[in-house]
């Protein structure tokens, strides 16, 4: 086995055939002690296709770690509805045994903190080894194929590095090296549960370039989740908006940095410190989220939206195709619909005044 | 390596001032408690003279620092002194009652761990509601109950009314085994005997289990506590996420993980053990140190018990450097911490 | 399951939470007998030898090796003797005398520890490998040789206790001053000009007895059961000592014929101890709340 037979090649084909993982209508319910049901994630619908880096962002809280955890199963007193499909076999419900068989080998996940994710007991070569049994992979192939993985992501004398144990790397190198064991079982799909926040500036910067290269060279499909839309801006294909459990807004990365649809998706963007603007007040968003349970009639982010209509607080907006090429969830997009079938009342201006 | 290698000898240096300073502290008793040493050793019909010589024979009229530095050359060469009521060499008395504790003890480890453990594992992952606070409660009972009452009440019930298990004694009457180590159970099995063997596990047992009760109640409870904690951690998430089968998960991840805690406690509990021990010996009729001390004891003989204090210290002392070793051992961040300390 | 969800403040999903609000909330009645268990225990301790009749140390052939009936409520042992009032006299050898030792040896184990922490690494040196030494000793085997000494009894029995019971109170308290003096709050006093002993009694010693309370509580639990122990091998109280220990070694003797010489006094010290330990958890688990708040 040579580190060539290890390494799949690049592929050109972006996107190309079904998509790699398909969400539909899937919402997940947290059933507590003594009854109480908490919806903590509402009628999600997302695709990611072959090859493609979407990014799912969104307030602490909004329910798009869950979201990823479900795709997994990890949380076994979530429940889901709804459909989730690797390719065409569905994960929603199923059992444990079929859900070890995807995790590490189909999809794979990176978590935030990666001196977390590491087993402090275990020297970096087992862990990295582990996962590649069950492809097959035993012994002194497995070392070696460990060791070039660590080359790739970056980390010097890879070889003796194997026998190191998790404390004796920096932050920014367990990161590498909790990537490593991501993709040592050769998944298609990663999910990266905000990979870089809690590193410092620099090592997130090289966290992503190396994700940006892993990834490119493995032909991953990759769901990057994080709250930090600068980091989306340079690695994103597509960026879907999740605000209160629901996806807002899903659009080309593009679209979604030139000319934001949706009202909160502005509101994110505005409040991020520019180079080429003076320095001021950054405009904030009023208001916070609100958690599950305490969640408003209609769209949950009515309270705080400048642009609100008087329906916003009843009817619960449906997705609706944005101009950018995606869709977006919101009331202000209900009028293209509208106009088009020749409405008989004219809309009713914003209550705030604010421009349309 | 030569980080660890300095730990090691410096652990090495530090157990070695502990057990001076054991023996420093065993002969203070033997001088500060009231009585004339030199009376005793002659006899209660003695005479004066008598009593004289025998005084400079044990060499009681030397300065305290002069006699403590013969008993400890006499005690590092193990000569522990002459017992006053039998006349015989401490330390072969010891010798030879000794292993018996220590297979008595060996044996309720095993079954210790071999409750606690999986108990701890299968309360960890279940953790409902019921049964839960069920075995708390029962675990708090367990080891709360007095040793030597249980003993006598499992020997009531198991092994009078219900005839379970045999009463007392190593083997049945009239049985008995070359003695080699002084343990039965090895003693039968170089005796190439099964039958002996089963014999003397049947008697063992009992006593045994009895012993290990309340300190099997500490490891569960030490072990269940270290474990919920280990399987809130995110790397046993990142470790079900690679996609790895409960077993393994809990062999190679959790265990090693929760184990820290869980070996302190079995170190700890050796040593407490033993002195439990005494007390399980003399209900079920077996012959180990506890016994020995018990008859020293009653016929007032000061140096044996002393010795005995002194050996079982020392075998105290020991365990627990083997403690701190195989933590050392098991998880390499000690190292660091050893190696920069 | 590192799994937050935000805005219900208590609603972590994590095993320990859960853990505990589920004790909380079915424990209420397990509290209150724990605490009367304790309060009577105690009330027995101070008054038992006081309201118990005099016949407790009398012998009454006649009476001897009653099972128990309406009118002995535990039977009567060899000599004639009421078990149950003997359980009451003997509360005071057996409790009392626990209380005495704890408070002995967490004397000596907090002098030991302040001046292992204040004193230089020289001196903690020595002083904790004279921990270790002692701690090497078991208990029973030592309080053996007291008793082979001294002459068993009552006196040797808590002597010897309060000799090999300090270290662990010593180390305990030595660690948590330890951790109090490492605290940036410690250094911030330093730096105002606080003097060392102000330093140590207004804020070092108040932190770091936290743990020492509730140690204290299992403690006295445990502590009886080695003091019976004891009487039961012949180190400590001697019979006719209604002392529960003593009781059990006496009533050994008849096990088979008249068991419940040796169930009953047996059967208190149990109780006591469970009770003991029980309480040390709930004054643990108050602390730990409180600490919250």
């Amino acid at each position: 086995m040579t580190v060539n037979d290890i390494r799949p090649p690049a592929t050109t084909a972006v996107h190309a055939g079904s998509p790699a993982l398909t969400l539909n209508q899937v919402s997940l319910t947290l059933r507590r002690r003594g009854g109480a049901a908490l919806r903590l994630v509402d009628d999600v619908s997302l695709t990611l296709g072959r090859g493609e880096r979407l990014a799912l962002v969104g307030e602490s809280g909004c329910g798009k770690s869950v979201l990823a955890r479900a795709i997994l199963g990890l949380d076994r007193q979530i429940e889901v509805t709804g459909d989730i499909l690797l390719g065409q076999q569905p994960l929603a419900g199923a059992g444990e045994r079929r859900l070890r068989s995807v995790r590490g080998r189909r999809v794979a996940m990176v978590f935030q903190n990666p001196m977390g994710a590491l087993n402090p007991l275990m020297s970096v070569g087992a862990q990295l080894t582990e996962p590649m049994r069950y492809r097959g992979v035993t012994g002194r192939a497995a070392r070696a194929a460990a060791g070039a993985l660590l080359s790739d992501l970056g980390i010097v004398d890879a070889a003796r590095r194997l026998r190191s144990y998790p404390h004796e790397f920096s932050g920014g190198m367990q990161q590498r090296v909790a990537l490593a064991m991501a993709l040592a079982a050769q998944p298609e799909i990663l999910l990266a549960d905000e990979p870089t926040t809690a590193l410092d500036v620099r090592a997130q910067e090289q966290v992503i370039a190396l994700l940006d290269q892993v990834t490119r060279e493995r032909g991953l499909s990759v769901l990057l989740i994080s709250h930090d839309l600068s980091l989306v801006a340079g690695f994103a294909d597509r960026v879907a908006v999740m605000y209160a459990g629901r996806i807002v807004h899903d659009d080309p990365v593009d679209a979604v940095f030139a000319d934001p649809a949706h009202p909160y998706t502005r509101g994110l963007l505005s409040a991020v410190p520019r180079v080429d603007r003076a320095p001021g007040r950054l405009p904030a968003i009023e208001g916070t989220m609100p958690p599950p349970g305490r969640r408003p009639a209609g769209c949950a982010f009515h309270p705080r939206c400048p642009r609100r209509l008087d329906r916003c607080d009843q009817v619960v907006p449906l997705a609706r195709p944005a101009p950018g090429g995606g869709a977006v969830a919101c009331h202000l997009y209900d009028q293209t619909e509208q106009a088009e079938r020749g409405a008989l009342t004219p809309p009713s201006p914003a209550p705030n005044g604010g421009e349309r | 390596m030569k980080g660890i290698a300095g730990y090691v000898s410096r652990r090495l240096a530090s157990a070695a001032l502990t057990l001076l300073l054991l023996s420093l502290v065993t002969f203070a008793m033997v001088k500060v408690i009231p009585g004339d040493e030199a009376h005793v050793a002659a006899g209660v019909t003695a005479t004066p003279q008598q009593v004289a010589a025998m005084r400079s024979y044990l060499g009681l009229d030397r300065p305290w620092p002069a006699q403590y530095l013969t008993f400890l050359w006499h005690a590092l060469h193990g000569d522990l002194g002459t017992s006053v009521s039998s006349h015989t060499s401490i330390a072969a008395g010891i010798g030879q009652v000794l292993p018996e504790t220590i297979q008595l003890a060996g044996v309720g480890l095993v079954i210790m761990v071999a409750i606690a453990v999986p108990a701890a594992i299968a309360s960890a992952l279940r953790r409902r509601r019921a049964s839960d606070a069920v075995v708390r409660a029962g675990v708090v009972v367990a080891a709360g109950l007095p040793t030597f009452w249980l003993a006598l009440i499992a020997q009531l019930l198991l092994a009078t009314d219900l005839r379970l298990f045999p009463i007392s004694g190593e083997f049945s009457p009239h049985t008995s085994v070359p003695t080699v180590t002084g343990m039965s159970l090895v003693d039968a099995l170089l005796a190439d005997s099964p039958s002996l063997f089963w014999n003397g596990l049947c008697h063992l047992i009992l006593p045994a289990t009895v012993l290990a009760l309340p300190f099997t109640a500490q490891l569960y409870r030490a072990l269940r506590t270290e474990i919920i904690k280990v399987l809130d951690s995110e790397y046993i998430d990142a470790a079900r996420a690679k996609g790895l089968g409960p077993a393994r998960l809990m062999l190679r991840h959790v265990l090693p993980n929760a184990g820290g805690p869980a070996i302190t406690v079995l170190g700890a509990t050796v040593a407490m053990m033993i002195g439990s021990a005494v007390l399980v010996e003399s209900v079920f009729g077996l012959n180990g140190i506890g016994a020995y001390l018990t008859q020293a004891v009653a016929n007032s003989d000061r140096f044996a018990v002393i010795g005995g204090v002194l050996v079982i210290g020392a075998i105290i002392v020991a365990i627990s450097f083997c403690v701190d070793l195989v933590q050392l051992i098991r998880d390499p961040r000690l190292r660091v911490l050893a190696a920069v300390s | 399951m590192a799994l937050l969800v935000p805005g219900l403040p208590a609603a972590r999903l994590n095993l320990r939470a859960r853990l505990r609000s589920r004790l909380g909330a079915g424990s209420r009645w397990l509290d209150g007998l724990v605490l009367a268990v304790v309060a009577l225990a105690v009330l027995l301790a101070v008054f038992g030898p006081l309201i118990a009749p005099g016949t407790v140390t009398t012998s009454n052939i006649l009476d001897a090796m009653q099972a128990p009936s309406a009118h002995h409520w535990f039977g009567t042992d060899d000599q004639g003797r009421d078990v149950a009032w003997r359980i009451v006299a003997g509360a005071r050898e057996s409790l009392l005398s626990a209380l005495l030792v704890v408070a002995g040896y967490s004397l000596i184990g907090c002098v030991i520890a302040a001046a292992a922490a204040s004193g230089g690494k020289l001196v903690d040196e020595i002083l904790m490998r004279l921990t270790d030494a002692v701690l090497a000793i078991p208990t029973i085997i030592f309080a053996l040789g007291f008793a082979a000494a001294l002459g068993p009894g009552l006196n040797s029995a808590i002597i010897a206790l309060v000799i090999t019971a300090w270290p662990v109170t010593a180390r305990l308290l030595r660690g948590e001053i330890r951790q109090t003096l490492a605290m940036p709050y410690v250094a911030g006093a330093r730096v105002l000009g606080m003097s060392r002993r102000r330093l140590l009694f207004r804020h070092i010693l108040p932190n770091s007895l936290d743990a020492l309370v509730v140690k204290w509580g299992a403690d006295v639990g445990s502590t009886v059961l080695v003091i019976t122990s004891l009487s039961f091998i012949g180190a400590g109280p001697q019979p006719p000592s209604p002392e529960w220990g003593a009781m059990v070694s006496e009533g050994a003797n008849y096990i088979t014929s008249s068991w419940w010489m040796a169930l009953f006094p047996g059967l208190a010290i149990a109780v006591v101890a469970v009770a003991f330990a029980l309480l040390a958890d709930l004054i643990q688990e108050r602390m730990a709340a409180g600490g919250e708040r």
